[in-house]
């Protein structure tokens, strides 16, 4: 599935980087540990965070993530929305928590590198 | 001339829910007298209602009392803001009052909060919520303390909880931190070795004493012409000859 399909079945926003709403989603992580993120998530993945800060773009770039998913209805920084619509890195804004966003995601077929 | 003086810049008073009962200014400033300490500094989560009474304490004393605060931010990152004086941090201080977080402390769950009078000594029960996250960013903090001429720093960078490096992954670029604290189970060589985000940057070590056992555990050696803020500030930047030295 691609970003773009994940975002309109589950009716999340696309608060920036809408340019890589194509890109085809090959894994899930969830953490708000950015730390944990660097060293677990994989290339093609999507992340749920409730971390705000433009540390998560930089980290999405450097692992080349798919999109970030900012559950709970959070508003990420201005200067984080800044870059990842400069860099082309989808942000997805979603009111439902984490887990349940988890829980969508897998029901949708997405899953986590065991 | 530059000469030592012995600091522990991250002690909490009992204003700290999670510190013990014993920590009034007073017994922490005998403590740090005993142990031959020449500048310390208070480190309470939001609050710096106890900064006052700590300096009045070290009144006479020859102890050097900084203003200091140790702010959670949303990020749950514990930055130590150290101010210039107390009409800084009280400055400081209604900045981040109207950003902890909303709700009472459960005493029975968090601990006590205790704020002692300057003047009287009286102790009186603080109520709110200090040892939640504020609602402020780790850059409107660092913004925040720099406008008012102060200083912040990232706490025990070497810990997994409430560190930049854990929550973060790394200290971002753009913000002016030129100092890191590591914590008092690790040596700067380690910490240097283990964290890149330690290059190019000077590094602290405290105690983060929540008992006066604790006060002085971690110490750095702070090489300055006089104990002054100002002064201070240069070594924690590494300017002008003054330094830390951390074992």
């Amino acid at each position: 599935m691609t970003v773009r399909e994940i975002a309109a079945v589950l009716g999340m926003k696309c608060v920036a980087g809408g340019v890589g709403l194509d890109r085809e989603v090959s894994s899930g992580y969830v953490s708000d540990l950015l730390s944990d993120v660097m060293a677990n998530a994989s290339d093609g993945g999507i992340w749920v965070t409730s971390q705000v800060h433009q540390n998560v773009v930089a980290v999405a770039l450097l692992l080349d993530l798919a999109a970030v998913v900012i559950a709970g209805g959070l508003e990420m920084n201005e200067d984080a929305i800044a870059r990842a619509e400069a860099e082309g890195m989808p942000i997805l804004s979603t009111k439902m928590s984490a887990f349940e966003t988890v829980g969508r995601l897998y029901e949708l077929g997405v899953r986590g590198d065991s | 001339m530059v000469q030592g003086f012995a600091a522990d810049l991250h002690i909490h008073t009992f204003l700290s829910p999670c510190a013990g009962r014993e920590m009034n200014p007073k017994a922490i400033v005998g403590r740090c007298l005993d142990l031959g300490l020449d500048i310390i500094a208070s480190a309470d989560h939001n609050s710096a209602a106890n900064v006052e009474a700590l300096a009045a304490a070290a009144e006479g004393t020859g102890l050097t009392v900084i203003c200091g605060m140790e702010v959670c931010t949303k990020e749950e990152v514990h930055l130590l803001t150290l101010l210039p004086d107390l009409s800084a941090m009280h400055e400081w201080e209604l900045i981040v009052a109207p950003h902890r977080a909303t709700g009472r402390n459960i005493p029975e769950i968090f601990g006590r909060q205790w704020i002692c009078s300057p003047r009287t000594g009286d102790i009186t029960e603080e109520t709110a919520l200090l040892s939640a996250p504020t609602t402020l960013s780790v850059d409107e903090v660092v913004d925040g303390v720099d406008a008012l001429g102060g200083i912040s720093v990232p706490c025990h960078i070497d810990r997994r909880a409430f560190s930049i490096v854990a929550q973060l992954g790394f200290v971002p670029d753009h913000l002016d931190i030129p100092v890191l604290e590591i914590s008092r189970t690790i040596t700067a060589t380690e910490a240097r070795a283990k964290f890149p985000a330690t290059q190019g940057r000077v590094l602290l070590s405290s105690s983060d004493a929540h008992t006066l056992e604790e006060i002085g555990l971690g110490c750095s050696l702070f090489w300055l012409e006089e104990p002054t803020f100002a002064e201070l500030i240069l070594a924690l930047r590494g300017e002008a000859g003054r330094y830390v030295q951390v074992e």
